[in-house]
């Protein structure tokens, strides 16, 4: 106790002691005050301004390069693109597309574009929102007079809902969605913008362009249906996503047997009462013909026959048949003979 | 025309039977020469249910309403050989008196069916009324469409088929009566005397002169 007192105590003294040995504090030396003030400096400027100590360095000002934004590289490769060709726009956009799967350029080939229609349709089948895919190639853009949410209210707002993709192959982060009417009340941009994302991202994986397609369909159709289920949800279990169906793929055969079952429906409702009265008719009088057959009366002409062998009644010997079990058949017992006079 | 006793033929007017002498007599000898009273449907070998009596008899009513001139009887029992099938039936529908049939209606209007269950045999008699319309072989036609249900037992059923083809045999012949009344006139006249034989032909002689001297004209 007594040793912590004896330090503090001489911490004390040396504080006070430095205190009182302090550096001299700095003085003009002769003409020193003189000259700088001949010069026009000021004694004591330099304390309150920034104006640069004398003798030493000057402070340059330090240019910082904060790095611009770099441009993006849509932003350069926007320039590069180049919109699709005028004669395959009216394929593209003129009306609803006949099947799930439009390539008018041809970039499948006929093997992808095959399975990827079947999967397509499957996916049809499968859910109550329908998805299109409409495909350009990979430097291509949709001129900027195609308006998308024209395209989806012209083409799309009757029917069955539908989500409608604008894959650009071998380029699937390019790719966009729209949806029909009926579904965007339910689902917003960013669930639309983050199905994509989830899409290409594992198509990526993929280097080639038609594996890419197939993965990023494949989670394109997983997203619409997550898309379905919330839209039901939303709506209510009353309020599932059925409306009149739309073939998706109608050839020209179908079609054409919807046509003759349509005239044949109509032919059916302005002519079945004639039919059936007519058939009713000839019912009527078939029955009428058998009723009076049946009433009919038949009667044989009153000739004299005269009597034989003292019948006075009637001596009109009929047949006799044999109808024993392992007997004669009829047909061997035609000829009426007496027993006697048979050959055994 | 043939024997009920020996199958042969004879003369549409023959009072006995040429070749056996056959008559009616000696058919009472046989059977009995009173008359038997009856109804038209004689179960005496009890072949028939309760229920199948009432078919039968309807279906030989139906035909009595068709042909109002014409009655149906059907016999069964008991006969011994098959030969007596064609006497006794000869015999019965000049003997029978059925009490089920309008005194209007002689035996001659009656078609009578005889069944022997026991020797496995039936036959089909006719009277004078329907003597030129039918003959033996469509009193077989009849007989043979029964024969296959006879055969396993279903006597009923049989008689239903024979009395159905004896509708259909009897309208056709009553329609060509009409038609062609003629052709069963022949069957029913009776042998021509000399006599009738010569003044036929002088008819006969004077209407040829009396058609050429018109075509001469």
């Amino acid at each position: 106790m007594k040793g912590k007192i004896a330090a503090i105590v001489c911490l004390l003294v040396t504080a006070v002691w430095g205190m009182a040995e302090e550096a001299p504090l700095p003085e003009w030396k002769g003409i020193e005050r003189g000259v700088f003030e001949f010069t026009g400096g000021i004694a004591g400027l330099v304390l309150l301004s920034d104006y640069p100590v004398p003798g030493q360095q000057e402070i340059s000002e330090v240019v910082v390069d904060f790095p611009m934004e770099a441009e993006s590289p849509e932003g350069e490769k926007e320039e590069s693109y180049i919109n699709v060709a005028d004669e395959f726009l009216p394929a593209y956009f003129a009306e609803r597309p006949p099947s799930f799967l439009l390539d008018p350029q041809g970039l499948l080939s006929s093997i992808d574009n095959t399975e990827r229609l079947n999967f397509l349709n499957y996916h049809a089948g499968d859910s109550a929102v329908d998805l299109f895919v409409y495909v350009f190639g990979a430097d291509q853009q949709i001129p900027s007079e195609v308006r998308h949410e024209e395209l989806m209210e012209r083409h799309f707002s009757e029917g069955r809902p539908a989500a409608v993709l604008f894959y650009f192959w071998g380029a699937s982060e390019r790719s966009m969605l729209q949806l029909s009417p009926a579904l965007l009340e339910s689902v917003s941009s960013g669930e639309q913008y983050r199905a994509v994302e989830s899409a290409a991202i594992p198509a990526r994986e993929k280097s080639n362009p038609a594996e890419q397609f197939e993965k990023f369909l494949v989670q394109m159709s997983i997203r619409v249906y997550w898309m379905e289920r919330g839209h039901t949800e939303a709506a209510g279990e009353d309020h599932l996503i059925v409306a009149r169906p739309v073939a998706a793929k109608q050839s020209k055969l179908s079609a054409a047997n919807a046509e003759k079952l349509e005239r044949l429906r109509e032919w059916s409702i302005a002519w079945w009462k004639p039919v059936v009265g007519g058939f009713a008719g000839l019912g009527g009088f078939y029955g009428l013909i058998l009723w009076l057959r049946s009433r009919a009366r038949y009667t044989f002409p009153d000739l004299n026959v005269e009597p034989r062998l003292g019948g006075a009644h009637g001596a009109g010997i009929g047949a006799v048949i044999s109808f024993a079990r392992g007997g004669v058949s009829p047909s061997l017992q035609r000829n009426q003979a007496p027993a006697y006079l048979r050959r055994n | 025309m043939k024997c009920p006793r020996c199958v042969q033929r004879i003369h549409r007017a023959a009072a006995s039977c040429p070749h056996c002498g056959f008559t009616l007599a000696q058919a009472d000898e046989t059977f009995g020469a009173d008359d038997v009273r009856l109804r038209c449907l004689t179960d005496q070998a009890g072949i028939f249910r309760r229920g199948e009596r009432f078919k039968i008899e309807a279906s030989m009513a139906k035909i009595t309403r068709r042909f109002p001139q014409l009655f149906v009887a059907i016999y069964t029992g008991s006969l011994g050989e098959v030969a007596n099938i064609r006497q006794f039936g000869f015999w019965l529908l000049n003997r029978a008196a059925f009490e089920d049939v309008p005194l209007e209606k002689p035996n001659e209007a009656g078609i009578l069916i005889v069944i022997d269950p026991e020797s496995k045999a039936a036959g089909m008699v006719f009277g004078y009324l329907l003597d030129p319309f039918l003959d033996e072989s469509d009193t077989f036609q009849c007989l043979s469409r029964a024969h296959p249900y006879w055969a396993e037992g279903r006597y009923t059923d049989g008689i239903l088929r024979a009395l159905i083809h004896l509708d259909v045999i009897l309208r056709k012949r009553s329609r060509l009566a009409k038609r062609d009344p003629e052709r069963f006139e022949r069957k029913a006249v009776g042998p021509v005397a000399k006599g009738q034989l010569v003044n036929r032909l002088r008819e006969g002689h004077e209407v040829k002169v009396a058609r050429e001297v018109k075509v001469r004209r």
